[in-house]
């Protein structure tokens, strides 16, 4: 263990160990967490700064902004995605590289990598020898959206085909990010006051969110897990023989409240 | 002491309660097909008044004994509209006067309760299905409001608005009927937000508020659609806009599987009261599925709660669409776009002339994609009736545009009609004095019946344009003194026009220094009239000079008139260069003739420009390009609207095969290499394959049986275990706009599926894509077991995990054919451009 991951704070509990499956959303509320740059440079392809590029009024900026405004409205008036969300607070404790999960009394064991260099991190180290929790979350966009999506494009409208796809992906991120915080809300992370959608949606946190598949937590096959706890097939997600998850759209995490916890390449 | 006063002088101690559903109440009796008078008005609620008006005396004192301080009359569908559906609409009157008879009456036995006369929405609306003109609209609420009034109303209750213009033709037949009995009461305002937060008609709350606000209104809020819980955000934004007092009656919660409306009163009330805690109330009540008792908890929950407080609230300029302008300090000015201008735009009024409105929507549909805020709009013409033009215009405008319009007209008839069409807050322009005072109040009459804002030019009965600094000062003082504060017209409401002209003056000595004083005309006003906000038509200033310095000269004039604090510009944002990549030396120039308008300065200037070019990124006139060059160009800026004229054109001299083959292409390859360049984003790249697309599926039923355009064939597959689409679709349409025949196997796709695929199609070239690290292993295997079955065709692979180590370590050396690892779509069509080059 290092200086970083010591357990010297009082261990949060969090409000509730039920499962919680949400359906019923205020897609704007969700779009709010959309970060600008990952939507229009990574996503949709947008070649310079879009926060300088709005600034200094680019019609190609303001353009696709426009464009994607239209569509947003779109998607709400013709109700065209059904994102979906399904999380949960497990009691846990961690020995060594593993972390043992109580999922109805039983022990589920995740098995994390650990660093072969200083500062020789791993995330088991992030979680409490004893009485700790530990959250998962299944989110999605749905297939509703992406067949839509297909469906216009067939008929030739790509760019709006193009632009719709990057929302239902932008979207799922975002989801993440929202149930994220939701679940800092819960563990009492976060002072309780009512987010105001001026300020945005905050972007420095306690604790943190790792998706199997990246870099802190390489294992595909540990997806097996959340779907043996959590059940996201209720949320119409599944799995491919890879591990991917079907919709495209969706995204899976495990969350950490460690207040140092961060993202390491093992 | 009037009612006005009265409520206010209450209002100030506590929060009103408005009485619950009556609906939900009427379900309670159970009423059958007599009670209403006949089967053939059975459901018609609003004619009980007349068969049962026991029953809706009844449900008045129910409400009245719990404690409700304001009830709502029976008459929520007592338009002659909605009357009509049951053959009553002759009733109207009748029926208004005596639903406000009997709630006064029922009112009368308690001390200091009130009467709200209920406008519905009817079943029509002008914006949104618009099977209603505005005109029949008002003359349905008239006589529902004449009857409200002359039975005794102590209020009016236009409510559950979903669409904003239903709302002015309410508001103005309100407005008639009080002119015509000469009593005056206070109008309440109440719009019906739904879950996603927003009306019907796609308003949210903020763009609403700008809409009604000039109107003379009492109080504002919500209701009906939504629960308490929902109305969270809209309320905290309402709490931020409104100086007047703020209400809220919502449902019991959202219906239930069978339409019901569950909430008890207890959740019902106790988010009510979280609301008064908050302060954000002066009135509450319930609307669907509520009763008295969920009225008793509202009352309990709010009681001794402080009803909401304003203060002065900071004014700005604000108009709206479907969704609110404000003015952003960042990104200043607001670009009014001004190509929807039969006087200004060659095209427009061509297609307008022709009576082609739909081709004519494009070019609006263009402004707003070049970055539009506004759209300035005129259809003023010699050659056809204004007003009809409008009539058919508008309302196709307010299908699809969501931006706030500016209506240019010098016609008040012509004004008043568009704005019957216009949602949102408009603005009208423009009004002055040229034409005297009947005019002028004609206009300002329509801005206050409409809410409008409107652009002031600064022109006058005597001297006309006002063309030096002095003379520009002095009729805006007088104007903003007649505005203001003869005729009440808020500051902010004033957009001043200080005129533009061309700097070219020739010898005209009197235009010597316009330019110069326009710009100084900004700041002055901008220090002296902080709160009006000031516009200019920019592009009059270089009228006459060589197209190219048009471009320099315009941007330089708009840079300092925007340095001088300007808000709003008309101008075709497509044609601005960036100040900042223009060279210091031409700067100079234009600034040398914006401050002297002397001949030597246009002479240099002139020269200097002559034989330029207008800057590529300009749509040159289309007249002068041959419909080759202009199907190209359609293609490289991606617009619809000339294609299938152009193709017609050149169908003339040409086969499809070789239109496709020679103009097609080469704007694809222009397409590309600007993409290369960054100067094209992929939105833009794929809006110029919808070019071809249409084009493309215009020429293929003229080409003969067996001819094909498809260079190579290409497969496409996301490979096992991935379901990653997007970026392959890219691929697909990339490759597919530039003439290759894509065969997209579609996800999840094993080596041997892809074997039996490529003995099927026989492909030239096979794109392998994938998200997963996982599927960049895999595609070593494909290509392993490519080499097992001889397969050498060329193999693109692409996709986020992949690396160029990973295809040149793993996969490469795996095949039996080339491999080549593509960044992005474009570089994967540059690949196979490049592979059957070479072959
Ligand atoms: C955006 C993103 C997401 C988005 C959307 C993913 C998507 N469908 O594109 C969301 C948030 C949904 C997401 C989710 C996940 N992600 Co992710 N994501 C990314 C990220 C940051 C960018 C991907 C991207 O740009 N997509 C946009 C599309 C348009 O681009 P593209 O797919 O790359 O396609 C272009 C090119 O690659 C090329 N191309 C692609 N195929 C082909 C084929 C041919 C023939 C040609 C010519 C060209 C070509 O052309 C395309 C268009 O220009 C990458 C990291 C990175 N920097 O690349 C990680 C990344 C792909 N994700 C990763 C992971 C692990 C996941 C999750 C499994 C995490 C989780 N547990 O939830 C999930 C998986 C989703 C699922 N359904 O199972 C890993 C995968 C590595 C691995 N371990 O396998 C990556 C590489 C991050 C990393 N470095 O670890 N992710």
């Amino acid at each position: 263990m290092t200086d970083d991951t010591k357990m010297e704070f009082e261990l949060p509990i969090p409000n509730t160990f039920e499962r919680i499956v949400k359906l019923d959303f205020n897609l704007r509320e969700i779009w709010s967490y959309i970060r600008l740059t990952f939507l229009y440079q990574k996503l949709l392809g947008y070649n310079k700064n879009i926060r300088a590029s709005i600034i200094n009024k680019e019609p190609k900026a303001l353009a696709l902004i426009e464009d994607v405004e239209r569509l947003k409205n779109q998607i709400i008036d013709e109700n065209l995605m059904q994102v979906k969300a399904v999380y949960q607070f497990f009691k846990c404790h961690a020995i060594n590289n593993e972390i043992f999960i109580d999922f109805n009394g039983k022990e589920v064991v995740l098995n994390f990598p650990r660093q072969e260099n200083d500062p020789f991190l791993c995330l088991s180290d992030y979680v409490a020898k004893s009485n700790d929790t530990i959250g998962f979350l299944v989110v999605t966009a749905g297939h509703e959206i992406l067949d839509y999506a297909k469906k216009i494009e067939l008929e030739g409208s790509y760019k709006d085909a193009f632009i719709l796809q990057g929302l239902a992906i932008a979207t799922s991120e975002a989801l993440a990010e929202m149930i994220h915080h939701q679940m800092r809300i819960m563990w009492g992370l976060e002072e309780k006051v009512e987010r105001s959608y001026d300020a945005g949606p905050p972007r420095k946190y306690l604790g943190n969110r790792y998706s199997f598949g990246y870099p802190s937590c390489p294992n595909m096959e540990d997806q097996e897990v959340i779907w043996q706890i959590l059940q996201p097939e209720e949320i119409e997600v599944t799995l491919t023989e890879s591990y991917m998850m079907i919709p495209e759209a969706s995204v899976s995490a495990i969350v950490f409240h460690h207040p140092n916890a961060k993202y390491f390449n093992i | 002491m009037n009612i006005e006063s009265k409520l206010t002088e209450i209002m100030k101690k506590r929060i009103l309660i408005i009485d619950g559903g009556m609906g939900t109440m009427i379900q309670r009796y159970n009423l059958r097909a007599e009670d209403f008078g006949g089967e053939q008005y059975e459901g018609c609620t609003d004619y009980l008044v007349e068969t049962r008006p026991d029953v809706i005396s009844e449900i008045h004192d129910e409400y009245l004994k719990v404690g409700s301080d304001i009830i709502e009359t029976n008459t929520f569908g007592a338009t002659s509209i909605v009357l009509g559906e049951y053959g009553l609409s002759e009733n109207t009157y009748k029926l208004n006067l005596k639903a406000a008879k009997l709630a006064k009456e029922a009112a009368a036995k308690y001390e200091n309760r009130f009467v709200a006369g209920s406008m519905g929405p009817t079943t029509k609306s002008i914006v949104v299905t618009q099977d209603i003109t505005f005109d029949e609209m008002r003359d349905s609420y008239y006589p529902q409001a004449l009857g409200l009034l002359e039975g005794g109303v102590d209020l009016f209750l236009i409510e559950t608005a979903h669409d904003t213009l239903n709302i002015k033709a309410a508001y103005q037949a309100v407005k008639m009927a009080e002119e015509k009995v000469g009593i005056k009461v206070p109008i309440l305002l109440s719009t019906s937000i739904a879950m996603a937060g927003r009306m019907l008609a796609g308003q949210d709350i903020d763009a609403f508020f700008s809409t009604i606000n000039g109107l003379d209104i009492f109080a504002i809020g919500m209701n009906c659609a939504v629960g308490p819980k929902d109305l969270h955000e809209p309320l905290n934004s309402l709490n931020q806009l409104s100086e007047v007092p703020i209400f809220i009656f919502p449902n019991a919660g959202l219906p239930n599987d069978i339409g019901e409306y569950d909430e008890t009163p207890e959740e019902f009330a106790s988010q009510i009261g979280k609301y008064a805690e908050a302060g954000l109330l002066n009135l509450a009540g319930g609307c669907c599925g509520t009763t008295p008792e969920h009225i008793i908890k509202v009352k309990e929950a709010v009681e001794g709660k402080p009803p909401r407080q304003v203060g002065d609230l900071p004014k700005q300029f604000t108009v709206a669409g479907v969704d609110r302008l404000v003015p952003d300090d960042k990104i200043k000015p607001i670009v009014v776009g001004e190509r929807s201008n039969v006087q200004g735009s060659r095209r427009f009024r061509e297609l307008i002339r022709g009576g082609q409105f739909e081709e004519a929507l494009e070019v609006s549909k263009q402004q707003v994609s070049s970055g539009s805020q506004i759209l300035d709009i005129c259809l003023e013409d010699t050659e056809f009736n204004e007003i009809e033009a409008i009539n058919t215009y508008f309302p196709l405008l307010s299908k699809s545009i969501k931006l706030p319009l500016m209506i240019d007209s010098t016609s008040p008839d012509a004004v008043e009609a568009a704005l019957k069409h216009t949602q949102g807050k408009a603005i009208i322009n423009s009004i002055n004095l040229e034409s005297g005072f009947e005019k002028l109040e004609r206009l300002i009459g329509i801005m206050k019946d409409y809410n409008a804002a409107a652009v002031v030019g600064l022109i006058d009965e005597i001297e006309g344009m006002a063309l030096t600094l002095e003379k520009k000062k002095e009729v805006t003082t007088r104007f903003y003194d007649l505005l203001v504060n003869k005729y009440g017209i808020p500051p902010e409401d004033i957009i001043f026009d200080m005129l533009v002209f061309t700097v070219d003056s020739g010898n005209d000595e009197k235009l010597k220094g316009t330019s110069r004083a326009t710009i100084d005309s900004i700041k002055w006003i901008k220090e002296t009239y902080p709160q009006v906000s000031t516009i200019l038509g920019i592009s009059n200033v270089s009228f006459g000079l060589p197209p190219a310095g048009r471009e320099v000269l315009n941007s330089v004039f708009f840079y300092h008139c925007v340095q001088a604090g300007l808000d709003l510009a008309i101008v075709n944002p497509a044609t601005l260069m960036r100040y900042n990549t223009i060279p210091p030396e031409e700067i100079k120039m234009a600034e040398e003739i914006l401050n002297s308008q002397s001949l030597e300065a246009l002479t240099t200037f002139s020269n200097h420009f002559r034989d330029r070019d207008p800057s590529k990124d300009n749509v040159i006139a289309r007249a002068n390009m041959t419909p080759s060059e202009s199907l190209e160009s359609a293609i490289v800026n991606g617009t619809k609207t000339e294609v299938i004229s152009d193709l017609d054109e050149l169908l003339e001299t040409m086969t499809p095969l070789e239109i496709i083959n020679t103009v097609i292409m080469r704007g694809m390859g222009e397409v590309g290499i600007l993409f290369e360049q960054a100067k094209m984003i992929v939105t833009e790249v794929l809006q110029s394959a919808e070019v071809v697309k249409l084009a493309i599926s215009h020429l293929e039923p003229l080409m003969l049986t067996g001819e094909t355009f498809t260079k190579k064939k290409v497969l496409l597959a996301t490979v096992k275990g991935d379901v990653h689409d997007i970026g392959k679709n890219l691929v697909r349409i990339i490759l597919e706009s530039n003439g290759y025949a894509v065969v997209d196997l579609g996800i999840r796709i094993d080596s041997t599926q892809l074997i039996r695929a490529i003995q099927e199609h026989k492909p030239d070239a096979v794109g392998l894509s994938g998200l997963l690290v996982k599927s960049s292993r895999y595609m070593v295997s494909v290509a392993e077991h490519f080499k097992e079955e001889n397969i050498d065709i060329p193999l693109l692979v692409g996709g986020a995990a992949l690396t160029p180590k990973f295809v040149e370590n793993e996969i490469k050396p795996a095949a039996l054919g080339q491999v080549h690892y593509a960044r992005d779509a474009m570089a994967g069509l540059s690949i196979v451009n490049m592979i059957f080059e070479e072959a």
